[in-house]
C-alpha cells in the first residue's frame, strides 16, 4: 500500500520529466507544472475521501509507528476499520 | 482600496440575492425560471457563509488555531485520522446528505414552491448551519464525545438519556419512512425492482473483491460497482419487455416491504464487510455524481418552474399531507433546513479527523449550506413539472381515487388541469405500468430529474433510462441509510438490553446478533408496514412523525449547545443558538398537538382512530374488513401515543435545561465546563493532512 502511493508519485515525477524533456512547450514548465500539481492533489483527495488511502494513513499514524500495538495487515485493518465505521451513525438522513 | 473594493462586490453579491429572492416571493406573473432560484439560493448562501458563519466562529466560539485538535493529539491511524480539510468536507458531506433533502422539499411542494424555499434557504443559514458548526466544536474541545455524552455532562444525566432515547426513536421512524418511500418507488415496477434487486448480488461480489482480492483498494472496486450498476439499469428494460420476468418482478407494496425487513435483517446480522460497506461504496459514488449533474443539469436546462408560490392546500387540506404550512412545512422540510440527525455526525466521525479549528467553520456550516443547495435543486425539479402531474403521482387513491378518468377530474376540479391521458402517456414514455398514487416524493422527483437530464442528453428516447436510473439513484441510497441505520439500532439495542441480561450484550455473540437485529427490525418494519396498508397512504403519518423526531433530536442539540455557551461565558451570543431552539420547540410542540389532537381525521391520529371506531360501532364496516380498520384503528392510537412521548422528552429536557440555566445565571452552581485541556498545535501552520505531508 505504501508503495502504491510512492508508484502514483513516481509516475507523475517521471511523466512530467518526459514531457519537459519532449520540449512539449514552454507554457506547459507554467501551467502544466501546476496543472499536473493539482491533478496529484486531486488523486490523493479522491483516494483519501473514498477511503482507498486508509490503510496508507494508518501506517504513517503516531499511534502504528510507536509499536504499541502489532501493526495490521491491509485485510486486517479493512475489516476492523469497517467494524468500527458502521457500529456508529455514519449515514444521514 | 482592497477593503472598499471587497466591501462592494460583497454589497453586490448581497443585493443580487435579495433581488432573486424578491422575484421568487412576488412574481405572480409567468412561469418563473429555475435561475432565479439558484442564484438567490447561492447568494444567500455566500453571504451567510461569508458573514454570519465568521461572526459566529470570531464572536460565539472564538476558534483557536492554536489548539491542537483530537486528530493531532490521538492520531491512531484509525478513529483519530488528520485530514486535509477538502476531503473531510467530502466525507462529511457525504455522511449529512441522505434522502431527507431530496424527499422532504419534494413533498413540501404541495404548499407551492416559496414557503418550502424560503424555510430552506433560512433555516439552513440560521438554525442547521449553526447546529452543524456549534455541536462539531463542542465535540473538537471535547475529544470527539458523542452528542449523548456532551448532554450527559453539561446539561444532566436526564438530558444524556433523553438524547439516547431520542437517537433510538429517530432512528426507527427513520428506516420506516425511507422504506416507505422505497416501497411506492418500486411498487408495481419491474424494471426498478429488478435494477435495485441487483445491486445486491453487484455489492456481494464487490465485498468479496475488496475483502480477499484487494483488501481496501475501494476506488477500483468502486468503478467497477458503478459501472455494472448502470449496466442494469439498462438492463431492467429486458425484464420489463419480456412478461415472465416482469411478473417476477411486479410486487405488492407488502410483498416489497417484507423483502425490505428481510434485507435490513440481513444487512444488520451479516459481516459488515460483505453487504453493507460494499452498497455504502456504490452510494457513495452514485450519489455524488447524481446530485452534480442535477445542479448541471438544472443550470443547463434554466426548466420554467410550474408550480405556483402558494397553492390552495396552504388551507391544511394538502392531498400529499394534510396540515397547514405552520407547522407542517418546518416539520416536512427537516434535512435541507436543519436535521437533527446532522448532530450525530458532526459528534461522531468529523470531530475525530479534523486538522485544525477553524475548519469547523467550512466543514459543519459549509456542508449543510451544500445539502441545503440539494434541498433548493429538489425544489426546483418538483415543481418543474406541471402541478396536475405533481398531485397525481403524490396523492393517495383514498383522496383522488385509482381510477384515471375520475382522478384527473378530481385533480383538474383543484384547479390544476390534468388530462388521465397525460398520466398514461407520460408513464409509458418512463417505462412504467403506472404513475398514479406513488406518494412518497422518489417517483415524482424521478420525473422531475429525469425531464432535466433527458433535456441535456439524449431527449424523449431516453428519459426511461434516466427515470430509472433516477428511482435506481434514490432507493440505492436510501437502502444504504436503512441498512446502516438498522445495523447502529442493532449496537444501541445491544447495548441497552446488555444491561439487562449480560449475553446480549456481547457484540460478537451470534444468537445476541440475531435476536437484537430481530428487535430494531422489528421495530421500523412494523411501522413501515403499518404505513404500507394506511388507506391514507402512510406518508401522510409517518413523514411528520420523523419530522418531529427529527426536530426534536436538533432541539437536544441546540440545548446542549446553548448550555455550553452559556457555561463558555458568552452569553451575549447565546441568541445564536437559543432562537434556533425556541424556534424549532415551538414548531415540534405544535406539530405535536395538533397530530395528536387535531379534530380534522386527516391530521389528528385520535380523532382518526375515533372515526373508524363510529363507524365500526355503527356496524358500517364490511365484515371482511373489521380486523382490518381494528388494526388501523390501534396503529393511529399508538402514532398518538408515540408523538406525545417525543413532546414529553421535548419538555422534560427543556426543564432540566431551564434549571441549570438558571444555577449558572443566579450563581448558586460554579457553572463546570468538560472541555479536554489546552494543548498547542505542533502543526506548521501549512499543514494541510497526513496524506499531504509534503506541505
Amino acid at each position: 500500500m505504501r508503495r502504491s502511493a510512492s508508484t502514483t508519485s513516481r509516475f507523475f515525477h517521471r511523466f512530467w520529466r518526459g514531457l519537459r524533456k519532449s520540449g512539449t512547450g514552454f507554457s506547459l514548465s507554467v501551467y502544466g507544472n501546476r496543472s499536473l500539481q493539482m491533478a496529484r492533489r486531486i488523486w490523493l483527495g479522491l483516494r483519501e475521501w473514498c477511503g482507498d488511502a486508509a490503510y496508507e494513513s494508518y501506517l504513517r499514524s503516531k499511534g502504528a509507528q510507536s509499536g504499541s500495538s502489532r501493526t495490521l495487515t491491509p485485510a486486517e485493518f479493512y475489516v476492523e476499520q469497517l467494524n468500527r465505521r458502521y457500529s456508529r451513525p455514519n449515514r444521514c438522513c | 482600496m482592497k477593503r472598499v473594493f471587497a466591501i462592494v462586490v460583497w454589497l453586490g453579491v448581497a443585493l443580487l440575492g435579495a433581488g432573486a429572492f424578491g422575484k421568487i416571493a412576488f412574481d405572480r406573473g409567468e412561469p418563473l425560471n429555475a435561475t432565479w432560484f439558484v442564484v438567490a439560493a447561492v447568494c444567500c448562501f455566500l453571504v451567510a457563509y461569508r458573514l454570519y458563519s465568521a461572526f459566529v466562529a470570531a464572536k460565539v466560539l472564538a476558534l483557536d488555531d492554536t489548539r491542537a485538535t483530537p486528530s493531532e493529539r490521538h492520531d491512531d491511524g484509525r478513529d483519530f485520522v488528520p485530514t486535509n480539510k477538502w476531503v473531510l468536507f467530502g466525507h462529511h458531506f457525504a455522511a449529512i446528505a441522505g434522502p431527507g433533502p431530496l424527499v422532504g422539499p419534494t413533498l413540501a411542494a404541495q404548499f407551492g414552491y416559496l414557503p418550502g424555499t424560503l424555510w430552506l434557504i433560512a433555516g439552513a443559514a440560521f438554525a442547521g448551519c449553526v447546529q452543524d458548526f456549534v455541536v462539531l466544536f463542542c465535540s473538537i474541545r471535547r475529544d470527539g464525545k458523542s452528542l449523548g455524552q456532551m448532554a450527559r455532562e453539561e446539561v444532566s444525566e436526564r438530558g444524556g438519556f433523553i438524547a439516547q432515547l431520542a437517537v433510538l426513536a429517530i432512528m426507527t421512524i427513520l428506516l420506516a419512512v425511507i422504506g416507505l418511500v422505497v416501497v411506492n418507488a418500486l411498487k408495481s415496477s419491474p424494471w426498478a425492482t429488478f435494477t435495485l434487486a441487483m445491486t445486491i448480488p453487484i455489492a456481494l461480489l464487490l465485498g468479496f473483491y475488496l475483502r480477499f482480492l484487494r483488501p481496501g483498494r475501494v476506488l477500483e472496486a468502486s468503478v467497477m460497482g458503478v459501472a455494472l450498476v448502470l449496466f442494469v439499469v439498462v438492463a431492467g428494460q429486458w425484464v420489463a419487455d419480456s412478461p415472465l420476468w416482469a411478473r417476477a418482478f411486479t410486487l405488492s407494496g407488502v410483498a416489497l416491504a417484507f423483502a425490505i425487513i428481510a434485507y435490513g435483517f440481513a444487512a444488520s446480522a451479516l459481516p459488515v464487510w460483505l453487504l453493507l460497506a460494499p452498497r455504502d461504496y456504490l452510494s457513495a459514488f452514485i450519489k455524488a455524481g447524481a446530485i452534480f449533474t442535477l445542479a448541471a443539469g438544472i443550470l443547463f436546462v434554466r426548466p420554467q418552474v410550474l408550480m405556483p408560490p402558494l397553492t390552495r392546500f396552504v388551507d391544511g387540506a394538502g392531498p400529499v399531507f394534510a396540515g397547514k404550512i405552520f407547522p407542517f412545512c418546518f416539520i416536512t422540510i427537516a434535512c435541507g433546513a436543519i436535521s437533527g440527525f446532522h448532530s450525530l455526525i458532526s459528534s461522531g466521525t468529523t470531530p475525530k479527523m479534523i486538522l485544525r479549528e477553524s475548519h469547523a467553520r467550512f466543514i459543519g456550516y459549509g456542508a449543510m449550506l451544500l445539502e441545503s443547495f440539494v434541498g433548493v435543486m429538489a425544489m426546483v425539479a418538483a415543481c418543474a413539472m406541471p402541478p396536475g402531474v405533481y398531485f397525481a403521482i403524490n396523492s393517495p387513491p383514498s383522496i383522488v381515487g385509482s381510477a384515471g378518468q375520475a382522478a384527473a377530474a378530481t385533480i383538474s376540479g383543484w384547479g390544476y388541469p390534468l388530462r388521465a391521458q397525460t398520466m398514461t402517456d407520460l408513464a409509458h414514455k418512463v417505462g412504467e405500468i403506472t404513475l398514479w398514487n406513488r406518494a412518497g416524493g422518489a417517483p415524482s422527483l424521478a420525473v422531475g430529474m429525469a425531464q432535466i437530464f433527458s433535456t441535456t442528453i439524449g431527449g424523449e428516447r431516453l428519459l426511461s433510462i434516466w427515470y430509472h436510473f433516477a428511482i435506481m439513484f434514490e432507493a440505492l441510497f436510501i437502502l444504504t441509510v436503512l441498512d446502516a441505520g438498522t445495523r447502529v439500532g442493532r449496537f444501541m439495542v445491544q447495548d441497552l438490553g446488555g444491561r439487562v441480561w449480560k449475553p446480549l450484550g456481547r457484540t460478537g455473540w451470534m444468537p445476541g446478533i440475531l435476536m437484537s437485529s430481530a428487535i430494531i427490525v422489528g421495530l421500523w418494519g412494523y411501522f413501515l408496514y403499518q404505513g404500507v396498508v394506511d388507506p391514507l397512504g402512510g406518508i401522510n403519518s409517518l413523514w411528520p412523525l420523523f419530522g418531529i423526531s427529527n426536530q426534536l433530536l436538533a432541539a437536544v442539540a441546540l440545548v446542549v449547545a446553548t448550555t455550553i455557551l452559556m457555561k463558555m461565558g458568552r452569553l451575549r451570543w447565546i441568541w445564536v443558538t437559543l432562537l434556533p431552539m425556541a424556534w424549532l420547540v415551538t414548531i415540534t410542540m405544535t406539530a405535536s398537538y395538533q397530530k395528536i389532537f387535531d379534530a380534522n381525521p386527516r391530521i389528528g391520529f385520535l380523532s382518526y382512530a375515533n372515526a373508524l371506531a363510529a363507524q365500526l360501532a355503527a356496524g358500517r364496516i364490511p365484515a371482511d374488513k373489521i380486523a382490518e380498520t381494528q388494526r388501523l384503528i390501534f396503529n393511529q392510537r399508538l402514532d398518538a401515543v408515540v408523538t406525545g412521548v417525543l413532546a414529553a422528552m421535548i419538555l422534560v429536557l427543556i426543564v432540566e435545561a431551564l434549571a441549570q440555566w438558571y444555577s449558572i445565571l443566579s450563581r448558586r452552581k460554579e457553572p463546570v465546563l468538560h472541555e479536554s485541556p489546552y494543548v498547542a498545535t505542533r502543526w506548521a501552520a501549512n499543514y494541510s493532512g497526513a496524506a499531504h505531508g509534503d506541505d
